[in-house]
């Protein structure tokens, strides 16, 4: 049952990942997948740091992305470096600051 | 609206679905074959990168099937920005600064190397003997 709700939970997250890309213009369609799902993940989690798998591991771990970031990051560099030290810092901050407001109510 | 779902989701849709499943996945099945969840999580981040750095240069244009299939599913599904977030959260919260740093730095520092060097093999011309 978890396998199943796994696979069609990551289905999921990747096709609306997939979606919000098509809807907002190039890094911020990234930056809004990874700061909701940062905060999500946190918000859900144990108080051993894990989550449930497939819920956590599969749909939140597959709506956000670390590979389309550093294809961003890429993409921004080439145009104006310093889109890409802003977009790299404000994903981090962001996203480290959601998953720790998501701890504080977890 | 109409960009969320328009003309070709339903057709283009199942190469995101399988992709990212199939990503996701092989994430989980890292993270269960090892004890250290953060060195899982910095492996398959700087696995997942180079992957989409072949993927982006082989099939640049975004519509394709293989780019949808790999690089947005398998690339996507395999690599995680919330676990990210989490463990450096998770380590701020019990004030372990250095750790939080380090999973930090050595994030991008695997993940964009790794992105680019992919670039350039995938780049390069085939070899004929």
């Amino acid at each position: 049952m978890t396998a199943v709700a796994f696979c069609a939970l990551a289905a999921c997250g990747a096709v609306t990942r997939w979606r919000v890309g098509a809807v907002l213009p190039r890094p911020f369609a990234t930056l809004l997948v990874n700061i909701i799902g940062a905060f999500l993940l946190a918000a859900l989690v144990d108080s051993q740091g894990g989550s449930d798998t497939a819920v956590g591991v599969g749909g939140i771990g597959a709506l956000t992305t670390f590979s389309t970031l550093v294809d961003d990051l890429g993409a921004l560099w080439a145009i104006r470096r310093w889109h890409a030290v802003a977009y790299g810092a404000v994903t981090i901050v962001f996203g480290v600051g959601a998953a720790w407001i998501g701890l504080q109510i977890s | 609206m109409a960009r969320l779902y328009g003309a070709g989701v339903n057709r283009a849709a199942p190469y995101v679905a399988v992709g990212g499943v199939a990503g996701s996945l092989a994430r989980w099945l890292v993270l269960n074959a090892m004890d250290r969840p953060t060195l899982a999580l910095l492996i398959v981040n700087a696995v997942g990168s180079a992957l989409l750095g072949v993927v982006v240069v082989r099939w640049p244009r975004a519509d394709e099937p293989e780019r949808l299939a790999l690089g947005v599913g398998f690339c996507g599904g395999l690599t995680t920005f919330s676990s990210f977030a989490l463990d450096v959260a998770w380590r701020l919260e019990h004030s372990d600064i250095s750790g939080a740093t380090a999973v930090t730095v050595s994030s991008l520092v695997l993940a964009i190397p790794a992105y680019l060097l992919a670039r350039r093999v995938a780049q390069r011309p085939e070899i004929s003997t």
